[in-house]
């Protein structure tokens, strides 16, 4: 922890020298490069075995540069079937997690009651009991019911909990939703499904997208609360458990390099999209409060005296 | 009702219908009610001796039953033979005993009747037969009487059966508090390494080189879990990096079995839930203003004390968050045991799945369950109390 602060506080205190603030230095980027170096070193290795000849996953010595095990894992069926089963739970797990997620969050940012707190514990706690025991409660629960473990299963097993993902997402965004568009439209007229499909929708539709995308990518890379509740099918994240756990080809490697490219994409274009919403989000409230002060201004400019108070309580909107 | 009224008001009929319909299902057909069977489940249970008792009756039932298919089967034999002798043909059994050797499954009667037989030597055979039968049927008629009796014994009934079971079994008891034990250890392991880089990034690193390491740790925060333990068994297999290296280097002789023992599994943990405890933190840090740790420098005070009473308070709802996140996930564990656990380092989710899909005893396997849930909700609220936040605070 010393190195972290120390660095700027060598800086304050001329006391320590000049010698003392390089030592600092040096110790942050060591820290930074070890970490850095342990987080990307072990996945580095795992994807150079997958271009690497030998016949077991092995990174060194490098015995020569190959793509036969791409080759060999395009050719398994077992893998297609898998993927063709991750598809279409993670279809199903986006279809239920957006509807849920989306009347929670509306339930929620609308109820005033002392149920909401209680609510709220409920729905979110899918977020943090283990995997397995959401998958073991659905299995247990439909099994009553005469459903044996399946992609169904599946499906609702992780809609539990990647529902309130999407239930975070949609609050977070409705937070930001200024009701008085509802309240107007309503005024003047407009029905229900018109203020909702003409209004709420859209601005939620950024969102809904969002969202769809990180059930889907979670969804697809389940493990935990599928194995439970899948029976006797598979999934492409526990075919390449199963795999990893033998290891006995590279083929493994390949599909690992596979995940960590959709991953990499995945995860680059989401956090773009998430800047530069922040980034507009930023210059709507910068406008706003321009807006605000040149309204303050001029009312202080037709008003005289009494525009100081009136500028103060902040006519229009409030700036954030 | 106050409040579905004002559903209606703001959102319309159909609205209001789906708010509730979707809270309602998801809440209620989703949450509790499945923990709620679970629970019911793991109290439930059924006398293993009655069980047994059961499964032995039924296997000697069926055994009694391909009995007498076998003797109804011989007694057709025999009456097609009766009848072609009374016809005036020869036996067509008679002479075909050698070919019976060749078939060591014929049935006793068959060898015996491989000679030439009277009608009347016949007819007896088919009496006994026919006696057989009905005694095996008497047979099947007082098992089932049985079989009553003790399925009434295994009825699945209420009781803390399955929970004494793991108090009682010593291994699995072992496993339970190791797998606690461990994930604490790795919770801890974690915080301390992601500390000083969560502060790092938010109040110290200069904005360009932030948002570098920032990617640095979203890209491998999204890699499967798998993927990152994978990554290990790859270093620690008896034929991997470190060994290759090792072995190289000279410093051993043969390579290191790092998955003897429990060390594997916790290292990968590590590695594997690290970037749960790195976002929460630097949320937190991110949020306090950079004026009250220079106002604290201003003031004098050392940089541990900056940390003790200004940052790390600040930082205490996401720390909790690291905290039960990290502690979650490696107790609730099952990929990382599985790919890079030895013989010798068993986790408790693996004992919930063997109770499941090996022993095939769901009121036993869902009793381990409840208990590793009740275990988490333990431990959440330590940490609440601990740090003094709120659910509120923590599912942000």
């Amino acid at each position: 922890m010393a190195e972290a602060t120390a660095n700027g506080q060598a800086r304050q205190r001329p006391t320590g020298g000049v010698s003392a603030e390089t030592l600092t230095r040096w110790t942050v980027n060591a820290y930074l490069l070890l970490f850095f170096a342990y987080m990307f070193l072990p996945l580095l290795i795992m994807v150079v075995a997958a271009f690497n000849e030998p016949g077991i996953p092995q990174a060194i010595p490098f015995e020569g540069l190959t793509f036969h095990w791409f080759e060999e894992l395009f050719g398994n069926a077992k893998i297609w079937a898998a993927v063709v089963n991750s598809l279409i739970i993670g279809v199903g797990v986006v279809v239920l997690a957006v509807t849920f997620g989306l009347s929670g969050a509306l339930l929620l940012t609308r109820l005033q009651t002392r149920g909401r707190t209680l609510i709220y514990g409920v729905l979110v706690s899918p977020l943090l009991t283990p995997g397995i025991i959401l998958g073991i409660s659905t299995l247990v629960f439909w099994n009553n019911l005469g459903v044996p473990g399946g992609l169904f299963l599946a499906v609702l097993a992780q809609a539990t909990f990647i529902s309130a993902y999407c239930m975070l997402l949609f609050m977070a965004r409705l937070q930001r939703f200024d009701r008085a568009l509802e309240e107007a439209a309503l005024d003047l007229g407009a029905s229900h499904q018109q203020v909702f499909w003409k209004i709420t929708l859209p601005f939620l539709r950024p969102t809904i997208f969002t969202a769809a995308v990180l059930a889907f990518l979670q969804s697809f890379e389940n493990f935990n609360t599928t194995v439970f509740a899948i029976g006797g099918e598979t999934t492409l994240t526990i075919q390449l458990a199963s795999m990893a756990r033998l290891s006995l080809t590279p083929e493994v490697n390949a599909l690992a390099v596979i995940f960590i490219v959709i991953t990499v994409v995945a995860a680059v274009a989401f956090e773009i999209k998430r800047r530069a919403e922040k980034a507009e989000q930023e210059r709507r409230i910068e406008a706003a409060k321009r807006a605000d002060a040149e309204m303050a201004a001029s009312l202080d400019a037709t008003l005289g005296g009494t525009g100081e108070s009136l500028g103060g309580r902040g006519l229009g909107p409030q700036p954030a | 009702m106050g409040a579905v009224q004002d559903f209606v008001r703001r959102y319309g009929g159909v609205m209001t219908a789906y708010i509730f319909a979707g809270c309602g299902i998801w809440m209620i057909g989703m949450i509790v009610l499945p923990q709620l069977l679970m629970l019911e489940k793991s109290l439930t249970y059924s006398d293993p001796a009655a069980s047994a008792q059961v499964a032995q009756i039924q296997a000697r039932t069926d055994g009694l039953f391909v009995q007498i298919t076998r003797a109804e089967r011989d007694i057709a034999r025999l009456q097609d033979r009766l009848s072609a002798i009374e016809a005036g043909e020869a036996d067509p059994a008679a002479g075909s005993g050698a070919a019976t050797l060749l078939n060591p499954f014929a049935s006793p009667s068959q060898a015996e009747d491989a000679a030439a037989a009277t009608p009347e030597e016949l007819r007896a055979e088919i009496e006994t037969l026919q006696a057989r039968i009905a005694e095996a049927r008497a047979q099947i008629a007082a098992n089932d009487a049985e079989l009553a009796d003790s399925q009434a014994a295994a009825q699945p009934q209420y009781g803390l059966y399955n929970y004494e079971e793991l108090v009682e079994n010593d291994l699995n008891r072992a496993i339970f508090f190791k797998t606690i034990w461990a994930s604490v250890l790795v919770t801890f392991v974690c915080l301390v390494v992601c500390y000083p880089i969560a502060f790092y990034l938010a109040k110290a690193a200069p904005g360009e080189q932030a948002a570098l390491l920032m990617l640095g740790l979203i890209v491998p925060y999204w890699i499967n879990e798998i993927l990152r333990t994978f990554a290990w068994l790859m270093l620690l297999s008896d034929g991997g990096v470190i060994n290759d290296l090792l072995l190289w280097l000279g410093v051993v002789a043969e390579p290191i079995r790092w998955r003897d023992g429990s060390g594997a599994v916790i290292v990968g943990m590590t590695y594997a839930y690290i970037l749960f405890m790195v976002f929460p933190i630097y949320n937190t840090i991110d949020t306090l203003d950079k004026n009250q740790i220079e106002a604290a420098r201003d003031l004098g005070a050392p940089w541990w004390r900056i940390h003790w009473r200004v940052v790390i308070p600040h930082a205490k709802p996401g720390i909790a968050v690291g905290c039960i996140m990290t502690f979650m996930l490696a107790a609730g564990s099952y990929a990382v045991p599985l790919i890079l656990g030895g013989t010798t380092s068993k986790w408790f989710t693996e004992v919930i799945y063997d109770a499941f899909n090996e022993g095939n005893d769901w009121g036993l396997g869902s009793a381990y369950a409840f208990t590793l849930l009740v275990t988490c909700i333990l431990f959440i609220l330590a940490m609440m109390r601990l740090f003094k936040v709120n659910l509120q605070d923590i599912a942000k």
